[in-house]
């Protein structure tokens, strides 16, 4: 088993920069999440921890081997690709014993592994049948089971459940979990689905145009975005981000986005000034802005306001409703039994504990905390 | 409206039959009267040219095979024409996997290198093949042929079999890198198994050509038992041009081969003869 | 952006891994392009390099510049055979044009329709291309031969015995009849190009058309041929590339001079005798002219297929 370190790993294709200064570390039996958006190099960063993919620059090390120079062969991992690549040609008992054939593995062994990793995929019916005749889940078990049986230190999944359908999917993702507390084995799991990855990952690794935004647990990236891009890749629905203008009120700071102002601690009024900047963005996630009513416990000088419904969306548990203000459209959830109607003018509050504050510039997180 | 559909189309189809039956008997007729004539004696022939034998005679095939050594001509014609499409579906494929892995200038350059030769027909350089295998002591050889052939036959397989391997899923062959297989093993137990049906394709468009080539085998005016089958019914042609039957019975000979492979598969055959103009 | 800061650990063990995928598609490459440079793309250019020199025998060593050429274009001896060749392989192409692709589309138009027996349409058009050009060419020169041939038997058994000719022996008739047997041979080529092109129009557009109300001759020219313009420029190139190259059916069925009289002599043919054969009145093999000859004809299929090139570029422009 192995530990995995890319240190300043680069990556250009041409004048396309893929992967721009990645480090990252994970630990021996980790289970780490990489997420970004479609185009942002996770693929990339996958093909280069297997050696399919030279590395412009920087330095990767499975276990205590610097493996920058090794063919993929001699790395020992193991890899699912998006599309499962499983040899057309070959029946499943042939794809899953390829791997094994190639490191010359006897037969006999061949077959108990073979065997026992098609018990524990549940695919021991289907060893005779090639890929074309397979459904996309039983597919993915092949691929799996191609995985599996080699018992690499190291695997990589790309984006792995994407050409699943959605209850598949579900089943799924506990099932690679379960498997992989069973392995033991260290895993980079790789998707551009945010929900997925906030259910799966131990921590997960959060990627945009090629480099790191955060690495940190689901909730930590849920709850203390780095950055207003991590702030609005993870989460669903995604978190309204207002435009704002630091003003003096009075004694006070405040933020100011045209249809009502934001107070702010004398301390964040203090740091917010002290950029010498005075264009913010405030962030909230939708659940955080709230119907205006006596339920509502929070302190009496949260920032309150009026707003026209303009979409209703029942998401089941909730409601998901588009409120204008005027200047702003903003995203929120209320609970199903609000008897909320389209045109409904509301009274709604935010709750300033969840909120966000970005630079406009850097993206950066720099409040409230 | 299915009803008047129907009632419509019935006189264009016979139209399409009528066109379509006036040229298969274009194409058929003269088959026809090599087939026939070449088992009629010499005398049939002129009485009713069209008609089915009364009397069947073999004297052609039989003059044709032991008296015109056509019999050494085919095992030169079969010796040549396969081991030459052996050798460009080998060389073909590998060079192909080559350049659909390879991403680079240089091997874009290599490809166009392949690519332009589809459209420079070889013999605009016979002068110094001609003298490339005197050089050799190749002159009058059989051998001759099998290198001109297999770089007459490389463009149309390096451009079909680089344009399918790129077609297959790459992730195919980094799977197989991961599971540990060399380039050479992926090449054998992978590309091989799956371009099976571009080497079909390019193994009819080649056999064609080399079968029938009659440029260079004159050009080298290969020694005797060196000749190829196409050479050998030129030689017969000039020899006998008044004895039909023997004349036919040779015409026949070389043509029946190839009739009788494109009969059992027409559909390949049409696909591959088709297939460099349509992928262009 | 900030790829400066990475450390420079590429360059000394990186090249190992990236110079071994390297030399294995070196090592798969070499083979095919060996073979396909020493027999094919050197023996050509070194055709070409051979039109500047003069010699007797096998290798002409003479260096001449242009005087191949010169003799080519002025001296009587050469340009006459070699004007009337160009001519003539023109007028080949011409009648393959006429004929051969014109019937081809109007096969394929046909066949594109859904009826039962097409496939055995599609087999037998295709059947002479399948064929030796030789066997076609002793074939045809058997049932056109005046004397027993069976075309004019034909042609008297029905009342038509005016009509009979000695089809290859008239000076003005034997090009075109040997084109015509050419383009009988081929015609299922571009069949079946026009036909796959026509396949790949979606039915729809034809649906919408007839919705319309156009006519199957108006949908024809304003709607499949456009769309075909692709394949008519693959078609066309192809013919030009073939026809500029064909030898063998006139050596079947004019002999290497192209009877009677140079009637059908084209450019293939006319190379052969120069260059390897030996023309009439030198009657000795000249490399050096024939060298000049065969560099003339790669000109004009280089630009063929520029014209080729620029044209279908063009359009992909302009969509
Ligand atoms: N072989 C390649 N050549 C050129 N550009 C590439 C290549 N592979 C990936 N890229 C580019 O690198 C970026 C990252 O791609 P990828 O890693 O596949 O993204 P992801 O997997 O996150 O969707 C994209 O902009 C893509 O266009
Ligand atoms: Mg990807």
């Amino acid at each position: 088993m192995a530990e995995v370190v890319l240190k300043n790993v680069c990556k250009r294709f041409g004048d396309v920069v893929a992967v721009d200064d990645v480090n990252l570390t994970i630990a021996d039996r980790e289970f780490v999440v990489i997420v970004g958006p479609s185009g942002c190099g996770k693929t990339t960063i996958l093909r280069m921890v297997a050696g399919l993919e030279e590395i412009t620059g920087g330095e990767i090390r499975i276990g205590d081997r610097m493996v920058n120079d090794l063919a993929p062969k001699d790395r020992n991992i193991a890899m699912v690709f998006q599309s499962y690549a499983l040899y057309p040609h070959m029946n499943v008992f042939n794809n899953i014993a390829y791997g094994l054939k190639m490191r010359k593995i006897p037969k006999p062994e061949r077959e108990s592994l073979i065997s026992k990793a098609a018990t524990i995929l549940n695919i021991e019916n289907l060893m005779h049948r090639k890929p074309g005749q397979l459904s996309g889940g039983q597919r993915q078990r092949v691929a799996l089971g191609r995985a599996i049986v080699r018992d690499p230190d190291v695997f990589l999944f790309d984006e792995p459940l994407s050409n699943l359908d959605a209850k598949l999917r579900l089943q799924t993702r506990t099932e690679l979990k379960k498997l992989h507390e069973r392995l033991q084995a260290t895993a980079i799991y790789v998707t551009h689905d945010q929900v997925e990855a906030m259910t799966m990952g131990n921590r997960i690794v959060v990627v945009n145009k090629g480099a790191i935004q955060q690495v940190g647990s689901p909730l930590t990236v849920y709850r203390h975005p780095a950055n207003q891009f991590v702030a609005g890749f993870i989460g669903s629905p995604a978190m309204n981000f207002i435009p704002c203008r630091l003003r003096r009120k009075m004694d006070a700071t405040v933020l100011d986005n045209g249809d009502f102002s934001i107070p702010l601690a004398p301390a964040l009024g203090k740091r917010l000034q002290a950029t010498g900047e005075n264009e913010f963005i405030f962030g909230i996630r939708p659940e955080d802005i709230m119907e205006n009513n006596h339920n509502t416990q929070l302190p009496v000088d949260y920032p309150s306001f009026k707003a026209g419904v303009h979409v209703i969306e029942p998401l089941g548990k909730e409601i998901s409703i588009d409120i204008n203000t005027g200047e702003h459209t903003m995203t929120a959830l209320v609970s199903s039994d609000s008897k909320l109607r389209l045109n409904d003018t509301i009274e709604m509050v935010l709750n300033m504990d969840k909120s966000r504050i970005f630079r406009t510039t850097t993206g950066e997180t720099i409040g409230p905390d | 409206m299915g009803l008047k559909k129907h009632n419509g189309k019935r006189p264009s189809v016979l139209a399409i039959h009528l066109i379509l039956i006036s040229w298969s008997l274009v194409v058929l007729f003269p088959l026809w009267t090599m087939l026939v004539n070449s088992i009629k004696p010499k005398r049939e022939i002129f009485r009713h040219p069209f008609g089915i034998p009364d009397e069947i005679t073999f004297e052609g095939y039989r003059h044709a095979w032991t008296g015109a050594n056509f019999d050494i001509y085919f095992r030169n014609s079969i010796f040549v024409t396969v081991v030459s499409l052996l050798l460009i579906l080998v060389l073909g494929s590998l060079a192909a996997y080559a350049m659909a892995n390879w991403r680079s200038r240089t091997s874009n350059l290599v490809y166009l290198f392949f690519i332009a030769g589809l459209m420079v027909p070889i013999r605009l350089g016979t002068i110094n093949i001609f003298q490339m295998i005197i050089a050799m002591g190749l002159a009058g050889s059989i051998f001759s042929l099998i290198p001109i052939y297999v770089a007459m036959g490389l463009p149309i397989a390096t451009f079909v079999l680089t344009t399918f391997i790129r077609e297959l899923p790459h992730e195919i062959f980094d799977a197989a890198r991961v599971d540990g297989a060399s380039e050479w093993r992926i090449y054998w137990t992978i590309i091989l198994p799956l371009v099976r049906p571009a080497l079909a394709t390019v193994a009819i468009f080649d056999l064609i050509p080399i079968w029938n080539d009659i440029w260079f085998p004159l050009i080298f005016n290969l020694a005797d038992n060196h000749r190829t089958v196409a050479i050998g019914v030129s030689l017969l042609f000039g020899q006998y041009q008044t004895n039909w039957t023997r004349v036919l019975s040779a015409l026949s000979l070389s043509a029946v081969p190839i009739l009788i492979l494109y009969l059992l598969m027409s559909k390949q055959f049409i696909k591959g003869l088709t297939a460099g103009a349509v992928k262009g | 952006m900030s790829h400066s800061a990475a450390p420079h650990h590429k360059t000394s063990g990186l090249g190992s891994e990236a110079a071994r995928r390297l030399r294995v598609w070196v090592l798969f490459l070499i083979p095919a392009l060996l073979i396909y440079a020493v027999f094919m793309a050197f023996p050509l250019f070194n055709s070409m390099r051979l039109s500047f020199y003069t010699g007797q025998g096998l290798t002409p060593d003479h260096f001449v510049g242009l005087e191949n050429y010169r003799e080519l274009f002025t001296n009587p001896i050469w340009r006459d055979p070699f004007t009337n060749a160009f001519k003539n392989t023109c007028i080949f192409h011409l009648i393959h044009m006429a004929v051969q692709n014109t019937l081809g589309l109007l096969f394929a138009t046909l066949l594109a329709t859904p009826f039962r027996g097409r496939n055995i349409y599609r087999t037998i058009i295709f059947t002479p291309a399948t064929l030796s050009v030789l066997v076609t060419g002793f074939l045809w020169t058997l049932i056109l031969n005046p004397r027993w041939g069976m075309l004019n038997q034909m042609l008297e058994a029905v009342g038509l015995g005016a009509w009979a000719k000695p089809w290859l022996g008239d000076p003005d008739l034997a090009l075109i009849v040997i084109a015509l047997v050419s383009s009988w041979q081929w015609v299922g080529l571009p069949t079946m190009m026009f036909l796959a092109g026509l396949m790949t129009i979606p039915d729809e557009l034809i649906e919408a058309a007839r919705v319309d109300g156009a006519s199957a001759w108006r949908i024809f020219w304003q709607i499949k041929l456009p769309l075909l313009k692709p394949v008519i420029g693959i078609v066309w190139i192809l013919t030009f590339v073939g026809n500029f190259n064909a030898f063998d059916v006139v050596f079947a069925m004019a002999g290497t001079r192209g009877e009677p009289g140079y009637a059908a002599d084209l450019l293939a043919t006319f190379f052969y005798r120069t260059a390897i054969a030996g023309e009439h009145p030198v009657a000795r093999p000249d490399m050096g002219i024939g060298a000049a000859v065969a560099t003339c004809t790669f000109l004009t299929l280089l630009a063929g297929v520029s014209v080729w090139l620029i044209l279908s570029r063009r359009r992909n422009g302009q969509t």
